[in-house]
């Protein structure tokens, strides 16, 4: 088994399994070859630097500490809100009554259903005209 | 309780239902970010940021994956997300960090532990250093034992581009191995 044969027979091996046949002829190569004992043992120290990153495990608390950061995102969230909206509904409120007033103020009386005041009622000048509670003191 | 129960309950607001969702995948998850990211401190807070985010999203969950499947891809995005902001940085974050945070270490030797740190910090550099595709591929094959099926499904590619993927990242790691200079304890042999 020639070098090249060796690395690729090894890499289709992702998990390291081999047959004992195979196994014998890779160490009896590895007895052999200096860069095949090299490449092996690389490959064996990731291997075991990989496996002593899994072993790691995890803070226990974490998913308390998870709980606890997602309350605390709802509640800013919460507190945000109304904080914003609040003067933001105001605002709408008020351009709203102001936006109906103007329309309502430009459509024409007729399309109300108001009947339209008479022209000479309209040029009657109001301060002319006699109080009702001077001719109850007549 | 299975997992399609558990959701329901979250999405009706039972929040002590996904404390133990999160318990149930909390391992997986660290295990994943522990692969990219190589430092305990980092891969517990990407962890927390992963979940707090699946809480977020988890009303488009649809279920046509198992639920582990979509977490996969979700950790999985949010490391390479994490790497992507700021390369630069995360680099020599790394770099210092390799001298003070590294796996437990069963020598007395202090050589030994130099040395041990060292490889620890070559080998992060050199996973690092993979394209991203490839990269994925090997942290779920080695760090999560999942088969080339399973990594398919949670990359969206075929087995057959998997097992590419796989080979190629042996591979290029190897190279980038044996080219990255004298390995740490010849160096320290030649002092």
């Amino acid at each position: 088994m020639n070098c090249r044969l060796y690395q690729k027979e090894f890499d289709s091996y992702p998990d390291g399994r081999h047959s004992s046949l195979t196994k014998d002829r890779i160490e009896s190569h590895l007895r052999e070859c200096r860069d095949c004992r090299e490449f092996y043992r690389i490959q064996m120290l990731a291997e075991k630097l990989i496996s002593e990153e899994k072993q790691l495990k995890v803070n226990p608390f974490l998913s308390t500490r998870v709980m606890q950061e997602i309350e605390n995102q709802e509640v800013l969230t919460q507190k945000w809100i109304p904080g914003i909206l609040k003067p933001a509904l105001v605002v709408l409120s008020v351009a709203g009554a102001i936006f109906l007033g103007v329309l309502m103020g430009s459509i024409p009386a007729v399309n109300r259903g108001i009947r339209p005041v008479p022209l000479e009622l309209s040029l009657i000048n109001d301060a002319r005209l006699e109080s009702v509670d001077m001719l109850a003191t007549d | 309780m299975t997992d399609p129960e558990l959701i329901t309950l979250i999405l009706q607001g039972d929040r002590d239902s996904f404390r133990i969702l999160v318990e149930r995948y909390q391992q997986l998850v660290f295990r994943t970010c522990m692969g990219f990211m190589h430092n305990r401190e980092d891969a517990e807070d990407l962890t927390q940021d992963i979940f707090i985010q699946v809480y977020r999203s988890l009303s488009r969950f649809r279920g046509e994956s198992a639920f582990s499947t979509w977490l996969y891809r979700i950790a999985v995005n949010a490391s390479l997300n994490r790497l992507r902001r700021s390369p630069v940085k995360m680099i020599f974050e790394a770099l210092d960090r390799s001298a003070i945070s590294v796996p437990a270490i069963n020598e007395d030797d202090p050589e030994k532990i130099l040395i041990s740190r060292e490889h620890a910090a070559w080998l992060r550099r050199a996973v690092n250093s993979l394209p991203g595709n490839q990269r994925t591929a090997l942290i779920l094959s080695q760090y999560e034992d999942l088969s080339q099926k399973e990594i398919a499904e949670i990359m969206m590619k075929s087995e057959g581009a998997v097992e590419s993927l796989l080979f190629r990242a042996k591979r290029n790691l190897r190279k980038r191995l044996s080219s990255s200079g004298k390995k740490p304890e010849d160096r320290h042999r030649k002092k």
